[in-house]
Order: C-alpha cells, then sequence, then structure tokens
C-alpha cells in the first residue's frame, strides 16, 4: 500500500486532464456529438475514401497526431475491417514513417512507434519480454496494485470522487511513477512538460542514477537492455535512445489508458444492469473492459504512410499520400460484429483494432487491460472497489454525520439504499459556456432539454466585476415561478450565480426563446424542505449532490418581475 | 520452421514472423504460450474451443499464424 494517492493536487490533475482544454484541442478534442453513426455510413458508401478522417467527419482544422496535419500531401482514410487489416498488415506499402528516423535526437517521434522493417523489429524484441502477458503481474505488482489500493481508499474517506480526475486520470500518472521510479510530484511535471527538452531534462537524472544504481523498474530494464545490430555487435541503448523511448511510453501509456478507463466506466453506469451482471460475476470484467476497447478506442484514428502508388479496394492511392486507419469505424464493420452499435459484453470475442494492428501493435496491450480494470486488481485480493464506486450512502444519512464513520458499501446495499441506479449518469458534452452560447444561438432548440431535464439560463450581475455573468442551470417550473438549485454538484462552496443573487437578487432568465427580468429568494427553512420534493423528482442527483457537503444546499425561486413573489 | 500440433485444429507457427506480442494467448491460452524468446509455441496438449483458435490465427497482428 502506498500513500501516494492523496498526494497529488486534484487542481494540478484536473488541469493536465481537462479532456476539454487546449492540449487535447491539438488532437480533436473540441468534437461533439457521437461521429459513429456518420462514420457507419461512410463505411457502407466504400471501405476507403479520399480525405483525412477529420474532413470526412465534417470536423476541419489542423490537427497534431500521426500523419497529421501533413498539408501538402494527399490524404485517404480506411473505414472496414479489411480494408484497416490489410494497411496494417503491409507494414512495406503502409509505413510508419516516410522517411528513416534520426536516433540521435531525443523526441517521441524517433522510436519504436515510426520505425520499420528490421530496425523496429529488433527495438520490439528488446522491450517486448518486459511487456509480455506474462510480465503482467510484474505490472501489477509494481506499479498498478498499490496504487489503485490507495486510490479507493482515499476516495472512500472521501465520499465521492470525481471519477475522471480523481480515479482514470490518477492511475496512469501514478502507475508511471512505479515504472520509472519517480515521485508523485515528478510524474506530473512529466505530464505537464510539453517540449522534448523539459522532459528530457526530467527523465536524464533518473537515467543516470540507473546506471549508477539499477532498481527494478522500467528504467533499469531499458538501461541494461542489449541490442543485437544485424552485423551481429551488441551494444546498450544510447541516453538519446532511452529519453526517446521514455517520451515514447508517456505518450502511448497514459493518455490512452486514462480515457478508456473514463470510457469502460461510463459504458458500464450508464447501463446499471450490465453493471449489475458484471459486479454479480467478476469474471465478466474482462469481457466488458474489451467491449469497452471495441465500441470506443480511445484513439479511433491511426495513420500510415503510403510508400508507392498502389489501388487499394477499389481507390487508387499515390505514393506519398497518408493513410488514416479509422479503427473505431472498422470495430464497428457489420461484416465482423453482429449489431455492432451496441454494447454487448456478452458478445464472443474476435480479433478488433483497438490496439492496433501488424508490428505496430500496442505494446502496452496486456497491461493495459489490467490497469482498466482496476476493480480487478482490487477485487483479487477480496475488496470492493466496484461497490464503491457505484453505490452511494443511504438516503437517509444527513450531510452533519458524514464525517462518522460510515456504512461499509456493502451494507449501504443490504440496507436496500438506493444505488447508482438512482444516481443518474450525466452526458457532458454540451456544458457551460459552450451550452450558453447553443442555447442562445438555437432559442434553446439545442440546450433546452439536457440529459432529460429542462434548462434555463440565468444571467446575474457578477459581484465584483459588475459584469452580466450567464449560467445554464436545471429549473423546475413551480406555478409562475422557476425554482433552481445552488447545488454545483454537491461542491463544499456556493455557486457564484447564488452569490451574486444574494447581493443583486434582480436578474433575468432565458427559457427557450423568452427572456424576461425575474426576482430571487432563497427558499426558508420549511419552504426548502416542500420544495426539495420538487426538484428532485425530476433531478435525483440532488440527493447525492447534498451528500457531498456539509452545506445546506439553497432552493432558489425565480419570480417573474412584476408578479407579487409568493410567500 | 512450421509446428505441426497434433489434436484440434492445426496451427502453424512462422517464428520468423512472429513479433511475440502475445494475442494469440489472450484468445486462444490454453493452445499457445511464449518460449523464452517470447515467441509463440504451441502447447502440450493445445486444447482451446476450435473457434477460440480461429480467432486467434485470425488475430495474429504478424499474419505468423496458419491452420
Ligand atoms: C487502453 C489503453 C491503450 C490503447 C487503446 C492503446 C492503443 C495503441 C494503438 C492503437 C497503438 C498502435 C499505433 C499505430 O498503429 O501506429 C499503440 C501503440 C503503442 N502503445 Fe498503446 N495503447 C494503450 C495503452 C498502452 C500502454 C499502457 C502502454 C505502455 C505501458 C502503451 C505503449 C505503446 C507503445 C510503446 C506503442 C508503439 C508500439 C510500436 O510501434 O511497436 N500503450 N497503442
Ligand atoms: S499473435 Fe502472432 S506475433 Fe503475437 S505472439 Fe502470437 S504468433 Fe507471435
Amino acid at each position: 500500500m502506498t500513500d501516494t494517492a492523496p498526494l497529488l493536487d486534484p487542481a494540478r490533475v484536473r488541469e493536465l486532464f481537462d479532456l476539454r482544454g487546449s492540449y487535447m484541442a491539438r488532437v480533436g478534442g473540441g468534437y461533439e456529438g457521437d461521429p459513429y453513426p456518420l462514420w457507419n455510413r461512410l463505411r457502407e458508401r466504400a471501405p476507403v475514401h479520399e480525405g483525412s478522417l477529420h474532413d470526412l467527419s465534417d470536423f476541419p482544422g489542423d490537427y497534431f497526431f500521426q500523419g497529421l496535419p501533413e498539408p501538402d500531401r494527399p490524404h485517404f482514410t480506411a473505414f472496414g475491417y479489411a480494408a484497416c487489416n490489410d494497411v496494417y498488415r503491409d507494414a512495406e506499402l503502409f509505413a510508419s514513417n516516410p522517411e528513416p528516423i534520426d536516433l540521435s535526437r531525443p523526441s517521441p517521434t524517433n522510436t519504436l512507434l515510426n520505425m520499420g522493417g528490421q530496425q523496429h523489429r529488433r527495438y520490439r524484441a528488446l522491450v517486448q519480454p518486459r511487456f509480455a502477458p506474462k510480465q503482467v503481474e510484474w505490472w501489477i505488482r509494481k506499479s498498478i496494485d498499490g496504487v489503485v489500493h490507495a486510490l479507493i481508499d482515499h476516495l472512500q474517506d472521501a465520499g465521492r470522487a470525481e471519477l475522471n480526475v480523481d480515479f482514470c486520470a490518477a492511475i496512469p500518472v501514478l502507475t508511471i511513477t512505479g515504472a520509472f521510479g519517480i515521485p508523485v510530484d515528478q510524474a506530473l511535471d512529466l505530464r505537464a512538460a510539453n517540449d522534448p527538452m523539459t522532459t528530457v531534462g526530467i527523465i536524464a537524472p533518473l537515467v543516470a542514477a540507473r546506471r549508477e544504481e539499477p532498481g527494478d523498474d522500467l528504467l533499469t530494464v531499458l538501461v541494461q537492455a542489449e541490442l543485437t545490430e544485424e552485423d551481429g555487435t551488441v551494444h546498450r541503448l544510447s541516453d538519446p535512445e532511452i529519453y526517446s523511448f521514455c517520451m515514447l511510453l508517456l505518450a502511448a501509456g497514459s493518455g490512452t489508458t486514462w480515457k478508456q478507463m473514463g470510457i469502460t466506466l461510463t459504458a458500464l453506469l450508464q447501463r446499471p444492469e450490465v453493471l449489475e451482471q458484471v459486479r454479480a460475476d467478476r469474471a465478466l470484467l474482462r469481457p466488458a473492459i474489451e467491449e469497452a476497447l471495441r465500441w470506443q478506442p480511445t484513439d479511433p484514428c491511426f495513420a500510415r504512410f503510403v510508400m508507392r502508388d498502389t489501388e487499394f479496394h477499389g481507390v487508387r492511392v499515390p505514393e506519398g499520400a497518408v493513410m488514416h486507419i479509422n479503427l473505431g469505424a472498422a470495430n464497428r464493420d457489420p461484416a465482423k460484429f453482429d449489431r455492432p452499435d451496441e454494447f454487448d459484453i456478452h458478445r464472443p470475442p474476435r480479433p478488433m483494432f483497438s490496439f492496433g494492428g501488424g508490428p505496430h501493435i500496442c505494446l502496452g496491450m496486456h497491461v493495459a487491460a489490467p490497469r482498466c480494470s482496476p476493480a480487478s486488481a482490487r477485487c483479487s485480493t477480496g475488496s470492493r472497489a466496484c461497490d464503491w464506486t457505484l453505490t452511494r450512502r443511504p438516503r437517509g444519512t444527513s450531510a452533519s454525520t458524514s464525517a462518522a464513520p460510515r456504512p461499509s458499501p456493502s451494507s449501504s446495499t443490504a440496507e436496500g439504499a438506493p444505488d447508482m441506479a438512482q444516481y443518474q449518469q450525466i452526458d457532458a458534452s454540451l456544458f457551460g459556456p459552450d451550452h450558453v452560447r447553443r442555447y442562445r444561438e438555437t432559442d434553446g432548440e439545442v440546450g433546452y432539454l439536457w440529459n432529460g431535464v429542462p434548462i434555463l439560463l440565468l444571467t446575474t450581475t457578477g459581484r465584483k466585476s459588475g459584469e452580466p455573468r450567464t449560467t445554464p442551470l436545471i429549473f423546475t417550473p413551480h406555478g409562475s415561478d422557476f425554482l433552481v438549485v445552488a447545488s454545483q454538484g454537491g461542491a463544499p462552496t456556493h455557486p457564484n450565480w447564488y452569490l451574486n443573487l444574494l447581493e443583486r437578487p434582480d436578474a433575468e432568465i432565458q427559457v427557450k426563446a423568452d427572456r424576461f427580468p425575474v426576482r430571487a429568494r432563497t427558499a426558508g427553512d420549511d419552504e426548502r424542505t416542500r420544495l426539495w420534493d420538487v426538484v428532485r423528482g425530476p433531478w435525483p442527483n440532488y440527493d447525492v449532490y447534498q451528500e457531498r457537503t456539509d452545506r445546506v444546499i439553497p432552493v432558489v425561486v425565480l419570480t417573474p418581475a412584476g408578479r407579487t413573489p409568493r410567500g | 520452421m512450421p509446428d505441426e500440433a497434433s489434436p484440434g485444429p492445426a496451427v502453424a507457427i512462422d517464428r520468423e514472423a512472429c513479433l511475440g506480442t502475445g494475442l494469440c494467448i489472450v484468445y486462444a491460452p490454453r493452445t499457445f504460450a511464449h518460449d523464452d524468446e517470447t515467441k509463440a509455441v504451441l502447447q502440450d496438449p493445445p486444447h482451446d474451443d476450435p473457434d477460440d483458435v480461429r480467432t486467434a490465427v485470425e488475430a495474429c497482428p504478424m499474419g505468423a499464424l496458419a491452420l
């Protein structure tokens, strides 16, 4: 057991693992909605299309990923299973890099990922044994197990978690610390480093230290590894080679696991009956993870460079072109999978492309699955990660008792307490300023209904700035009034809009196309109790929010101005 | 040199092509194993559902397996 988890600074993790942040935006993180219906239609029309995937998906822009942006090359995208398979299998025709790479310069692109032919095989053979299935135990022991336990204990104590930040993102960060043998802060520094030299600055002393004194970690493996050249000479990896490899591992191993874990948890939380099956039979956890991988791989598109003119699945592709591999679409090819859009953990195992294919198939694939199954690691030691993640304390528990020892997760279920089935998983694809903008643009056509409940836009006057501030809020109509709840998801402090209203109760709301002035007041004690039942009906999550915080979550009554507020 | 399996579907392993990814072991764990060079070898006796063996053969990213 380590005590690393509590040391993670949540604000920093949140910033570094912001799905909608600038870092993700560079690789297309700004895309909204579900691309699969469109991809299905494109795949039905032809297995290979001219154009890059983002252009074909009507999401123009310059993105940075394998084979992107490359503005001077023609772009093509493979959508069908067979076409993607053919790209992966013929690594000579479809190369990972258009020219040989320069190993003397440390860069995340001077690695395995970009090598070809014999060079790739030699380097891959060097590290493959450490990543073989039977080595997974080493990884689990080394880094995964302790981290998962520490995190879950920590979350269990806290009683609540923002899973993306507190769990999904933390795991890869912390397992890197184990694999590289570095402290937590440094793992976050590595994540934050956005140029190769900063990364090298952090890694170089660690590599030097392992050369002096070997340890039981991946850096030591790299330092000691011996490479046999084609002519039979044996040499060790140079420092720049090791630095580059570390950069690749950091890039390939953390973002992927983090996001895939989120996808898996979301898929399960959205399907309480499937979740129930997995909880009842832990043997289903692995198929559930595999199915999440198939259904929504974190990185649905990779690319190769076309090395000579070719006729490929009916399309003429010139030398020098980039061939994007839409493995997300291939994973839903009906030629290979029945009812491919369904998330079905009982489907028979089939080969899929979530880890790529061909010589560059993910080196970490055997490590990734157990990493993605935090519960499985925990469960194997007889604990109840799943139960914790998915149950909550009994409803009657008042906020003031939250410091007292809590019923254990299993007992709260046994008491028949409402569990996650009550907690509605939120589709947060429309959020904050974006939500306001779309709502305004469309008079609520987009954004009025959100996760099944109606939304109004509340404009208050900033108490410090004096500027108008607009927030999308769930509301419940009540007579001619509008009820909103200052829950902020159960955060410890009142939301800004509420503080603004305390200072200046006059505000404006927009409901669909109607905009009108309102006057706000906080419901008094008895009234609040009555109104709580009104607001929690459509949005039971309010109960969960209230349990997360010691403050009494205010219910705010917005009365259209010009009418006498009701008592 | 291809190895021949006795019972069940006969599987040939091309050791030169095998990259040691271990994907075959995921799909058919009682048919394939790794040797000390992390190359695929057939277990003795190999036994898995023939469908699983076929899946493993198809899944090999190197095309190193054949029925
Ligand atoms: C769920 C998690 C993961 C997913 C979905 C994933 C996916 C992928 C994919 C699709 C590729 C192929 C790239 C290509 O075709 O060019 C790849 C390559 C790679 N992955 Fe992963 N990965 C995951 C986790 C990891 C982890 C945990 C590690 C390391 C600890 C890792 C290390 C690598 C490396 C080193 C490569 C390059 C291999 C080569 O070029 O020979 N990955 N990954
Ligand atoms: S799947 Fe193919 S490359 Fe991987 S270990 Fe098996 S035979 Fe070798």
